[in-house]
């Protein structure tokens, strides 16, 4: 084929323009089939000589000219050798900057600003790769793994973009706010460490447990003031607050459901329902980016196994054993699972139990105690999915199949752990939101009451100031009632009868505890604590598991009885299920403390980034790759999708708390509202034109409400509908497809008997054009993917041009499509010598292997 | 843009990053690693198009093909004799063919060169034992062997005539999940 192109390059170039442009077309014409027939093109390109298309039209001109852009936009597309592309890149150049000239101004401007707008476009291209970050490592690691590892950190880095979006989120319009403009640190008193702690506030103990000057600071919700605009410029941040934490889920459904529809559009699979097992295995097992001894073999080693597994699935497929043991083992197995599961859930319910009550009995806690939760948490999902994996060998099913369930079974393990623990979190939160008014029947006494304690000395002077910080304070019972009973509780409690300081004592610790006790800070506390003992724990199993295995196996393999390397410990497996699953654990984390905890978004990127780093090192250093690599290429919507799932599980806790609880009262942004969500209605209120409200009023009515729900759900429906019927239509074309295949073949039989029995030209003539029809009809019907490029072009490019070079196009593709439709069947004479023809060079070539 | 690079003219950079997926700084790096291959050989100065080219042997023993069962292959499928010897041109055309950024098509047609290893254009029992051969290193008997290939006809030839045209190839080779490289 080289030889042929040259030639063909060599001879135009000594001809005109126009022969060139004829001949690049005649190229362009063959994009796929040029494998095929280049066998004809010295003949085709000494026929088509001399008629020269130097017209002066300028629409033609400019026609060509956009076909010569064509070319030079898709010219990357084509398989040819690169001297070759880069000749016709060259004469296409040329050929437009020639003509372009002479076209009239305007369009000459416009060719110029596009090409501009081209080349800095492609500048802008070639600096924007240079800030993705770890490229060149993910590129190394892919090299040395195959693509499947790399998947993970590819993910890994797409997470870590989300994370900094997220960061931007919170920081820009919650945090740097409230540090800038919110009332500075010791000023309120959500803002003050309460007195008894202020000596412990610095120690260590007290920051590992994320308390003291951590607990009060932006970090939490709890830091956050609920004055309604701060700064100059008027800034809300309450509401601020409130936006953000929807937003932030808003935008992670978006880029998710966004990155997922990309990747369904980009896996044609989707669709397919035919099975090419055997074919895929053949012919897309190799990894063609590993470059690794190691990884060569096992890779060679895996398609051995893999291939074998096809065999004997395909030998099996009828008989269908229903062995006893092998069903009783199963039941056994997910019983044990479930067990487990349950074991988990009850372990961390438990913990979380536990804790609490230690916290109220005991003044001082250990570290361990005050850990206890989040360390159980952790080594459960670290010991878990080994113990899951134990018990899938009992199952004995196929690999793929117990990857599938052991997957299933993690994600559950991690959603139950999640979940029980938010769950006791929140039973927790109940029991402090419910704490507050038990003691006496009235609220509003005790809620005075309360204040009294807190302020701590209930002198005279203070009276007046203590009223009026009632009045200001938006309790719903009428206020002349509390001020009532303020005045009396004052009153006892300064003439000091006997029983009321008693009960003011007994106050004085409850709500101290209370005033501590801001259930969001708290949550957010535990999610953040979470996070941070799951980090060590990775880090120390990446650590031990990996590191230290990797030399213990290396170095003392030499001075053991049995073969190390290759027995028992062997070195870590890089598990990419596994490991997949774990960051999108730790993803479902940050969704769920995000709103409790403003930095966990920020926390959660310098995670990221140590975790590419630290794994990365470990995975070059001291894996080798997984034996049964769970096939996830880039366009695999399977961890996609357990994210998506993850996303909303993460989600409805944050709202149920939300739209359930009762904010508290003595700190954070929303303090004294009745609800969190308050704050929508009370801008909408306050702070819009009454006409904007009142429009709200409407739009939210249930005559609005039920009338779009049924619109979407009409909608849904139909388009449902749609993807039905057009499933059904792709059905219908590849019906179409095959038997037009099998007509093409009975013509082409009919040819040959035809050729046989009377070689002349006419009987040929009439029947290359009937095959050539088909051919064009096959290739219209069979080029909706992006292979049309080239040959869409092909088939239209005619009906534009002008007249003259219509009919030689015709008449050449035609004699092009027969003969490479002719060689398609092989059953043309003159093809079919050729391949013996070539067989005799090949025993030389291979000798070399 | 223009800085103290001189291997190659603007207009070449150009023209390659118009032929290939690569940006400019890839291509750069490509030709270093062309280059490190055989210091020797290779001109720090590719202006005035020299004609050098590499051997297989050299090409053979990079890292990204070393391990590759069909990296010979390849070579031939690639490079403009198809003898696996290469010029930078053939060079970065197989990268670009292969990288990561190359439509399926274009890489369903490669791959479809790279397995007809008689070069008749279609993919016959032959060319189908061969590669199995390769990909598993001669460890499967030669009954299953028969079996798989017998199965892959049977999978993707539509027309049933035995052998995998392009199209057949194509029409399978785009379908599959994993195929991405």
């Amino acid at each position: 084929m080289s030889t042929v192109s040259e030639s063909l390059v060599g001879s135009s170039r000594s001809l005109s323009v126009a022969k060139r442009h004829k001949s690049i077309r005649k190229n362009s014409r063959r994009i796929y089939s040029a494998y095929q027939d280049h066998q004809q093109d010295s003949s085709d390109d000494e026929d088509k000589e001399d008629e020269r298309v130097d017209s002066n039209d300028p629409e033609e001109m400019f026609q060509n000219i956009q076909y010569q852009k064509e070319i030079i936009a898709n010219i990357r597309t084509r398989p040819w050798p690169m001297r070759r592309k880069l000749k016709v890149l060259k004469q296409a150049r040329e050929i437009v900057l020639k003509y372009e000239g002479r076209l009239t101004r305007t369009r000459g401007y416009q060719t110029a600003g596009a090409d501009l707008l081209k080349k800095l476009s492609r500048v802008l291209y070639n600096i924007v790769v240079l800030f993705i970050p770890w490229e060149v490592r993910i590129k190394k690691i892919e090299s040395h793994f195959g693509s499947g590892v790399a998947s993970y950190f590819i993910f890994l880095r797409w997470l870590f973009g989300i994370n900094i979006v997220l960061t931007i989120m919170t920081g820009a319009f919650i945090v740097l706010p409230e540090l800038l403009a919110g009332a500075p640190f010791g000023t309120t008193r959500s803002k003050t460490i309460p007195k008894e702690h202020l000596a412990s506030a610095q120690d260590l103990d007290t920051i590992w447990s994320l308390g003291g000057y951590l607990q009060y600071s932006v970090l939490f919700y709890g830091y956050y003031g609920r004055v309604r605009k701060i700064g100059s410029a008027g800034y809300r941040l309450p509401l601020a607050y409130f936006l953000v934490g929807m937003a932030v889920f808003a935008y992670s459904f978006i880029i998710l459901l966004r990155k997922m529809a990309k990747n369904s559009r980009l896996s044609l699979a989707s669709a397919s329902d035919e099975n090419f097992t055997f074919c895929w295995r053949v012919f897309c097992a190799w990894d063609y980016l590993i470059g690794n001894l190691e990884a060569a073999e096992s890779k060679g080693a895996a398609i051995v196994n893999n291939i074998r597994e096809a065999i004997v699935e395909e030998q099996e497929k009828k008989k269908d054993t229903s062995l006893a043991v092998l069903i009783s083992l199963r039941i056994l197995a997910n019983i044990l699972v479930l067990l487990s599961l349950a074991g988990s859930i009850y372990i961390i319910y438990f913990v979380v139990d536990r804790s609490q009550k230690l916290e109220q009995e005991k003044p001082e806690l250990t570290l361990w105690e005050k850990n206890e939760v989040s360390v159980v948490v952790s080594l459960i999902t670290m010991i878990a999915p080994s113990a899951f994996e134990l018990v899938a060998q009992l199952e004995m099913y196929h690999p793929r199949t117990s990857l599938r369930f052991q997957l299933a079974r993690v994600l559950v393990l991690y959603l139950g752990n999640l979940y029980s623990l938010i769950i006791a979190l929140l039973d927790k939160v109940n029991s402090m939101s419910s704490a507050v008014p038990v003691p006496v029947s009235t609220g509003n006494w005790s809620d005075s009451s309360s204040f009294l304690a807190t302020i701590s000395q209930p002198e005279v002077d203070s009276l007046s100031t203590l009223v009026s910080e009632i009045s200001s304070s938006e309790h719903r019972n009428s206020t002349i009632a509390t001020i009532a009973t303020v005045l009396e509780v004052a009153n006892s409690s300064r003439s000091g009868s006997g029983a009321l300081p008693n009960r003011t004592a007994l106050f004085e610790k409850n709500t101290r505890s209370q005033q501590d006790q801001c259930w969001e800070t708290y949550v957010g506390q535990e999610m953040l604590k979470l996070s941070i003992i799951d980090m060590i724990f990775t880090v120390a199993s990446i650590l031990l598991i990996d590191f230290i295995r990797g030399l213990v196996v290396r170095y003392l393999s030499d001075c053991c009885c049995w073969d190390l390397e290759s027995k028992f410990p062997e070195y870590g497996e890089f598990k990419i299920a596994e490991n997949v699953l774990h960051l999108i654990y730790n993803q479902g984390m940050i969704w769920m403390g995000a709103f409790f905890s403003p930095c966990l978004p920020a926390f959660n990127v310098l995670k990221l980034i140590g975790l590419m780093y630290l794994r990365s090192w470990a995975v070059l250093t001291c894996n080798v790759p997984h034996q049964q690599v769970f096939r996830a290429s880039r366009s695999n919507n399977f961890y996609l999708a357990m994210l998506l799932f993850m996303l909303f599980l993460c989600m409805l806790p944050t709202i149920f708390s939300i739209v359930r609880y009762r904010p508290s009262q003595h700190c954070g942004p929303f303090s004294g509202q009745e609800k969190i969500y308050d704050i929508i209605s009370e801008t909408v209120a306050s702070d819009f034109p009454l006409w904007f409200s009142k429009v709200m009023s409407y739009v939210t009515s249930p005559v609005v409400v039920l009338p779009a729900l049924l619109l979407l759900f009409m909608l849904i429906y139909y388009l449902q509908a749609i993807a039905r019927s057009l499933k059904f239509t792709n059905n219908q074309l590849r019906m179409q497809l095959q038997t037009e295949r099998t007509d093409d073949k009975k013509k082409v039989f009919q040819m040959a008997a035809a050729r046989l029995q009377a070689p002349e030209a006419s009987a040929d003539k009439q029947l290359d054009r009937q095959e050539s029809d088909t051919t064009s009809q096959e290739a219209s019907i069979h080029t909706p993917s992006p292979r049309g490029n080239g040959s869409v072009t092909n088939f239209r490019s005619p009906v534009r041009r002008g007249n003259s070079i219509r009919t030689i196009t015709q008449s050449a593709s035609r004699v092009d499509l027969s003969r490479g439709s002719g060689a398609g069947s092989g059953r043309s004479p003159a093809v079919a010598i050729l391949p013996k023809h070539r067989l005799e060079h090949i025993p030389n070539r291979f000798h070399t292997l | 843009m223009g800085n103290k690079q001189t291997i190659f003219t603007a207009q070449q950079l150009d023209a390659y990053q118009d032929c290939t997926y690569f940006t400019r700084k890839e291509i750069l790096r490509l030709f270093d690693r062309y280059r490190d291959l055989a210091p020797q050989l290779v001109p720090l100065d590719y202006t005035s198009h020299p004609d050098v080219k590499l051997p297989y042997e050299l090409i053979g023993s990079m890292p990204e093909l070393k391990d590759n069962p069909f990296r010979q292959r390849i070579a031939e499928v690639f490079s403009e004799d198809g003898e696996g010897n290469m010029t930078l041109d053939d060079f970065l055309d197989m990268f670009s063919v292969l990288s990561e950024m190359a439509p399926r098509d274009l890489k369903a047609f490669y791959a479809f060169k790279i397995y007809d290893f008689n070069d008749d254009d279609f993919l016959c029992k032959s060319d189908l034992e061969k590669t199995l051969n390769k990909l598993t290193r001669n460890e499967l008997t030669e009954d299953e062997v028969r079996m798989v290939c017998e199965k892959v006809i049977d999978e993707a030839d539509l027309d049933n005539d035995g052998r995998l045209s392009l199209e057949d190839f194509q029409q399978m080779i785009v379908r599959a999940p994993d195929f991405l490289r």
